[in-house]
């Protein structure tokens, strides 16, 4: 019989490998293979079905997105306002110009009346 | 390796027939080793198809051959993980509900010249499932793969992707607790009989 300070480390490995021979290695049933290969066959369907899904999703999504990027350049009601194809300098000149021709602007030349 | 590295590289280019003796050479082990992880007879088959189904479908991300044990180990792991995971409610046996009886035969379990008659290989198996439910299910698992499934602290590396010092920590330390609590049973029960 063992004192409780004999349960040392190689007590624990004598048992575990007591333990491991105990156990044994487990017969798979007859079965065992057809199952896993009808869960295989399930689960390449269901990821073939999955692929097929989303390449159709894809296809159609590319095909969309050409169609509209047609209609948008086809189209004069859709497309874009100038000021939206304007470039910076664009905008820039021509704020410009409406900050020049309002009246009371500092740019305005004086008037005869202002200079009486 | 049960096989050979051919096996497994055709297995990888998608041929099912070495596939299917890649499974037939490792079933056995693999249900052993299930059957020590999730401790659950009925569901050990479902646990190493499951183990086999996601082999068959990961097989191709193996970079070498060489690796092939302790990937499929690591799937073993997983799927019993994940099996744990489903069932939460395991046994809640403790040290403290192990007889003095139970105590004593793992203490001729661990004797070398013990016959092992059926009822006693029963008694050792309830008895060290028992303590083994005294650690973490993390620890209870990577003590059985290093001590029951004989894995070396290298393929435990490569199967956790941990280093080997870490794992040794985490070993001793599950170790010490087994013991540990062996200790404390037989002591509380020494003490109370006196």
């Amino acid at each position: 019989m063992s004192s409780p300070g004999e349960f040392g480390g190689q007590w624990l490995d004598r048992l575990l490998h007591a333990y491991r021979q105990a156990c044994g290695e487990p017969e798979p049933k007859p079965n065992f293979m057809p199952e896993l290969w009808a869960r295989i066959e399930q689960n390449r369907s269901t990821v073939f079905r999955f692929r097929r899904v989303a390449q159709i999703f894809l296809t159609a999504a590319a095909a969309l997105s050409i169609f509209l990027a047609g209609l948008t350049r086809t189209s004069p009601q859709l497309r874009a306002p100038e000021v939206y194809q304007a470039t910076y300098l664009d905008v820039l000149a021509t704020q410009h110009l409406v900050e020049g021709s309002f009246p009371g602007s500092s740019s305005e030349e004086p008037s005869e009346l202002d200079l009486l | 390796m049960l096989v050979d590295f051919e096996l497994i590289r055709r297995a990888q280019k998608g041929d099912e027939a070495a596939f299917n003796d890649l499974v037939f050479a490792y079933r056995k082990r693999i249900l052993g080793t299930v059957a020590r992880l999730i401790n659950r007879p009925d569901d050990v088959e479902d646990v190493a198809q499951e183990v086999f189904l996601r082999l068959f479908f990961s097989l191709d991300q193996l970079r070498t051959p060489e690796m092939f044990e302790p990937w499929l180990y690591r799937l073993v792991v997983n799927a019993s993980y994940d099996y744990l995971r489903k069932r939460r409610k395991r046994p809640e046996a403790r040290m403290a509900d192990l007889s003095e009886q139970q105590v004593l035969l793992a203490d001729a379990g661990a004797g070398e010249a013990v016959d092992q008659t059926e009822r006693e290989k029963t008694r050792i198996r309830e008895t060290v499932e028992a303590l083994l439910q005294n650690v973490s299910e993390e620890d209870r698992i990577l003590l059985l793969l290093k001590e029951v499934e004989g894995l070396s602290l290298k393929e435990l590396e490569a199967i956790y992707g941990a280093k080997e010092n870490a794992l040794k920590v985490r070993l001793f330390r599950a170790r010490q607790r087994v013991l540990k609590s062996v200790g404390a049973a037989l002591e509380g029960r020494r003490g109370g009989g006196s």
